[in-house]
């Protein structure tokens, strides 16, 4: 049997059908839970706001367009949520979360230099001001252009070059220092 | 001149204005260090989107349902859950069950007095019989009933028409309730 599409699982979640949302829940929880991680860098908090992001999802499903893709819109909406909780909050010491990046499928020594070369991008990312943070998630892992970017954010353009002009600067800095 | 950080970064994500964008071409073929700079920038990049997914530790879809339900009450968007035509129906076959009870009370009191007073239990065959025989005294008598405080009714009613219209209040009955245990036996998986 196929899956059924996205469309017809949340024209049932539409009508109230909680099996249907729980599939989109499964099908996205790791791309949402991807996104907050990356930009809070911490297992729980991220998790609970992955919660909280299908969550306001399911407020707003009557909004989305069914003729646009899910897990962008999706995507999205949890990267609003990091905005809100990260302005909301004062800038933290940045920690590297004890998390370790993992690939069951390679052998031991290229599975170790997956993680020592993930655990170096993610300490450098954590260590980005959260804005910088933000921006580089909306460009490399949402792949939004520089307006979407600045329509998310709520700041001009020329903010949002200087963000991810400034971030790349900064992380290739440390990736080359620690490598 | 070189290309400076902003404009080779803008270049990277495809940013730049077409002129500008055409300018940078030319100059990146002809500038070995603006594009050795660039090479650096785009290594820089896939490194960053190499980046592996992180598993979660739990499952949040029961979670985000049992938390839909707390917040909703039931799981649907304030009164969303059923479509209008079911609910109409259910409302239908509600006012029709009232109507049904309503005719049916003189024939439920003639057929229950009779065990009241008396001592002996009549057999299944001879239930079926008085319940026949009842029905056919009831759809005699309805056409002539009237209630003391009201004008009298007269009203021309067959016994085929009544019978019709008890069985589709009936099935009516039978459908929106179908329908409504159906959706509530969903909504709670």
């Amino acid at each position: 049997m196929t899956a059924p599409p996205d469309r017809d699982l949340i024209l049932r979640a539409r009508r109230g059908e909680a099996d249907a949302f729980g599939e989109l829940v499964s099908r996205y929880q790791t791309g949402v839970f991807n996104v907050c991680y990356r930009v809070l860098n911490e297992r729980r908090e991220a998790e609970d706001l992955a919660q909280e992001t299908f969550i306001r999802a399911y407020e707003r499903l009557n909004t989305f367009d069914l003729e646009r893709p899910f897990g962008p819109w999706i995507r999205r909406v949890a990267a609003n949520l990091c905005l809100n909780l990260l302005s909301s909050q004062p800038a933290p010491a940045a920690e590297l979360d004890e998390e370790r990046d993992a690939d069951e499928s390679q052998k031991p020594e290229a599975a170790y230099e997956v993680r020592e070369r993930s655990e170096q991008i993610r300490a450098a990312l954590a260590s980005l001001p959260s804005q910088y943070r933000l921006a580089v998630e909306l460009r490399h892992y949402q792949e939004l252009s520089y307006d979407e970017i600045a329509e998310t954010m709520g700041i001009p353009l020329s903010d949002v070059k200087s963000h991810l002009f400034r971030a790349r600067k900064l992380l290739a800095e440390k990736i080359t220092r620690t490598a | 001149m070189h290309l400076s950080d902003g404009q080779l970064n803008e270049y990277l994500d495809g940013a730049l204005a077409p002129e500008a964008h055409t300018e940078a071409v030319k100059h990146l073929a002809a500038c070995v260090d603006c594009a050795a700079r660039l090479t650096a920038l785009q290594a820089l990049v896939a490194q960053i989107e190499s980046l592996p997914e992180m598993k979660l530790s739990r499952d949040l879809a029961g979670p985000v349902t049992r938390a839909l339900r707390q917040r909703f009450g039931t799981f649907g968007q304030r009164g969303e859950g059923l479509p209008r035509w079911v609910r109409l129906t259910a409302s239908l076959q509600a006012a029709l069950a009232l109507v049904a009870l309503a005719l049916a009370a003189p024939i439920l009191y003639e057929y229950v007095s009779p065990f009241v007073a008396g001592t002996k239990l009549p057999s299944l065959a001879e239930l079926l019989i008085q319940v026949q025989t009842q029905w056919a005294a009831w759809v005699r008598s309805v056409p002539e009933f009237s209630l003391p405080s009201v004008p009298s009714l007269s009203l021309d009613v067959s016994s085929l028409a009544l019978t019709l219209t008890a069985i589709t209040a009936f099935l009516i009955w039978v459908v929106g309730n179908g329908l409504l245990l159906g959706r509530m036996t969903k909504s709670s998986h």
